[in-house]
């Protein structure tokens, strides 16, 4: 298994509110797992905790990630291991070129897994394949990171990053409900381009119709932060026609 | 009632907060400048800035301008002077910048000519000792209004720097570059630059010192008149030394539809305050003025604008950034005068500071006074930390968290820059910023 979560318990740094309340999941290479529910159930905290974002403290449990023990890593080194997050809202960074910005990211990641270093050359050549097969803008890799860039092109360039930087597992938090049809597009592209039978995804989102392009192996249902129902791909459109009502009335404290 | 001849000035006379020591060895200077001199208008100059000097004194923290500022150690220096050190031609080297120039060289203010390369065509040099009457006049009628201590004080020590006047559209760029040796604890410069109408110049002002300098007081000031219609570009980066003193002026009068540009990279001296002041004299008149410092340490900043619109339909443009780290403080002092009758005036005017150190501080005081009622006047100022989103963004990307803080502080730090239409200049402007942040 690629990626073991075990009774995770979370809450926001210095706040005494648990959010996660005891997340079990298990993903193998190659699987893509949907993870969705209702507003609030602690979606994008899951997608955040994975990737150590430290607005959150874990307080119980354990995540296993390719046979290590995540929490123990810093967010780099996750990243360095082969863990990508796909941002809900990729983060602008004026006056650092996205061309700095990823080769700097692919080199440290490189280094990590024993590979030499890119030359600005390689890396050009590699970002320019990249960035055909997603239909970006060549110009993209100059312009300062997600600066001035729309909601699809800042989803764009995070799937760019994502190709470039070869992750094992890929956590995509799209949870906010107000992402545009184009932007989902581009989301699924990037996935669907990636599948390779080892990769693995965890898409998380509130509707189903990201999902009616990606077809997730396995849907699981966060509400009231643990995971209350898993099934196929079947759930998720069953949850699409039906909304959230039954879940809540069920499982409600 | 006493009186004294052209050539002599009262050195019983106390000049507030300087020792007896500083007092009576500037008193020696300004004498032996007036005795070597013997044209009266500039001997008029002198006596008149050091008595005002007198009268006035140097501020302390009650006064409003200096608030935050400290002048202590700067007015415990002695002002003495110590053996003449000589000078490699290739340390000067060093710090040539990597893009075509005229140099002009002045060690601790004294023109080489020697060291110093041929002037491009349409750029002609001159002592500022032999400034126009009209000039000395000018200067000697306001030396009592509302002039700052240190522009006295460059004024009773008229003698080094020069008038350089442009007459045509110039495209190599003239680089002065001050050198500190230490050899001098009062360095006093004043430079003129007179840019002809429809002409064009980029004024390169370089600070730099020795290795090992001793503590000295860097007294630079700079005036320049830009004419109808003339360009007038200045970059300034000031690498004095981290136990240096620097106190600049910069006093540009600009006439109808020209225009100045200037980028102040500030990364020198225990204490260092730039002042920009524009006067918009003439209409339609653009005004560009950036800044980007960067104070570690126990280093205190002091980047400073005051802009004149005193004429209708002139624009200006200003961002201000400054990063403080350790235990350094920033300031961050802008106003914008509106005079009656400056109608259409549009003034921008943008400071962003960020605080890397615990006890890191920043004082900015942004303000506008506008006595014109169809104006478009604006201002900001932020001071804040280093964005953790920006952070969390390039750590999930794997970049290690030192090097995201890095690349987002340089980031910051450059932007301003980024309207620097010559990329050797930005290259070499950032690499100055970023080898300090590595430092």
């Amino acid at each position: 298994m690629l990626l073991e979560v075990k009774n995770l318990h979370a809450q926001v740094a210095e706040e005494d509110k648990e959010i996660l309340k005891g997340i079990d999941l298990t993903v193998n290479p190659g699987e893509v797992h949907a993870i969705m529910g209702p507003n609030g159930s602690g979606k994008s905290t899951f997608a955040n905790v994975l990737a150590g974002r430290e607005d959150y403290e874990v307080t119980e449990g354990q995540i296993t990630f390719d046979g290590e023990d995540l929490l123990e890593m810093e967010p780099e080194d996750r990243a360095r291991a082969g863990l990508f997050l796909a941002f809900q809202y990729p983060v602008e960074i004026p006056g650092v070129s996205n061309k700095l910005f990823l080769f700097t990211a692919v080199n440290a990641v490189r280094e990590a897994r024993g590979l030499p270093p890119l030359a600005m050359d390689e890396f050009e050549a590699l970002a320019a394949e990249k960035m055909k097969m997603l239909k970006m803008r060549p110009d993209m890799l100059e312009r300062s990171v997600n600066v001035g860039f729309s909601g699809g092109e800042k989803k764009r360039n995070d799937m760019f990053q994502m190709a470039m930087l070869e992750p094992k597992l890929a956590v995509m938090d799209e949870t906010d409900s107000g992402l545009d049809i184009d932007a989902l597009k581009v989301v699924a592209d990037g996935v669907n381009r990636l599948r390779d039978g080892q990769r693995s995804f965890i898409v998380v989102t509130h509707y189903q119709r990201l999902l009616d392009y990606i077809k997730p192996d396995y849907v699981h249902v966060l509400y009231n932060g643990r995971i209350v129902k898993s099934g196929g791909f079947e759930l998720a459109q069953e949850l699409e026609e039906k909304g959230y009502d039954d879940i809540i009335r069920q499982f409600s404290e | 009632m006493t009186t004294s001849s052209a050539s002599s000035v009262n050195k019983d006379l106390p000049i507030h907060r300087l020792s007896d020591t500083a007092v009576e060895r500037l008193a020696v200077r300004v004498e032996a400048l007036n005795r070597a001199d013997t044209h009266t208008a500039r001997q008029a100059v002198r006596q008149a800035a050091f008595t005002a000097l007198q009268q006035r004194g140097f501020p302390s923290r009650k006064d409003e301008d200096w608030q935050y500022t400290p002048l202590d150690a700067v007015l415990r220096l002695q002002f003495s002077q110590h053996a003449a050190k000589t000078v490699d031609g290739a340390v000067l080297q060093q710090v040539a910048p990597p893009f075509c120039a005229a140099r002009l060289v002045f060690i601790d203010g004294v023109f080489q000519p020697q060291l110093s390369d041929d002037l491009p065509a349409g750029v002609s040099v001159a002592p500022i000792r032999e400034v126009d009457e009209a000039q000395l006049e000018a200067w000697q009628q306001t030396v009592g209004v509302e002039r700052d201590p240190f522009d006295l004080l460059s004024l009773a020590l008229l003698d080094q720097g020069i008038t350089l006047k442009v007459d045509r559209i110039v495209e190599t760029p003239v680089v002065l570059l001050h050198w500190a040796t230490g050899a001098d604890e009062l360095i006093s410069v004043r430079h003129r630059v007179e840019i002809a109408s429809g002409t064009q110049l980029t004024l390169v002002e370089q600070h730099e010192s020795m290795q090992d300098v001793s503590v000295l007081l860097n007294n630079c000031v700079i005036e320049a008149e830009v004419a109808d219609g003339a360009h007038y570009r200045h970059l300034k980066l000031q690498r004095d030394s981290q136990q240096g003193f620097h106190m600049a002026h910069h006093f540009v009068r600009q006439q109808r539809r020209s225009d100045f540009a200037s980028f102040y990279a500030a990364l020198g001296g225990a204490v260092s305050r730039h002042f920009t002041h524009t006067f918009l004299l003439g209409e339609q008149a653009n005004m560009d003025v950036n800044s980007a410092g960067l104070a570690t340490g126990e280093q205190v900043m002091d980047t400073r604008t005051h802009t004149d619109h005193a004429s209708a339909h002139c624009t200006s443009r200003q961002v201000h950034k400054l990063v403080v780290d350790d235990s350094a403080r920033g300031v961050f002092d802008g106003m914008i005068h509106v005079a009656p009758g400056a109608q259409k005036t549009d003034g921008l005017m943008d400071n962003k500071n960020l605080l890397l150190g615990p006890k890191a501080k920043v004082d900015a005081k942004p303000r506008l006074e506008i006595y014109a009622d169809d104006v478009k006047c604006s201002h900001g100022s932020a001071t804040g930390q280093l964005d953790p989103h920006q952070l969390f963004y390039a750590r999930a990307r794997g970049i290690d968290k030192d090097i995201a803080r890095l690349l987002i502080t340089t980031a910051f730090l450059t932007e301003p820059m980024e309207g620097l239409a010559n990329a050797a200049m930005r290259a070499w402007l950032q690499q100055a910023l970023t080898d300090k942040l590595q430092g």
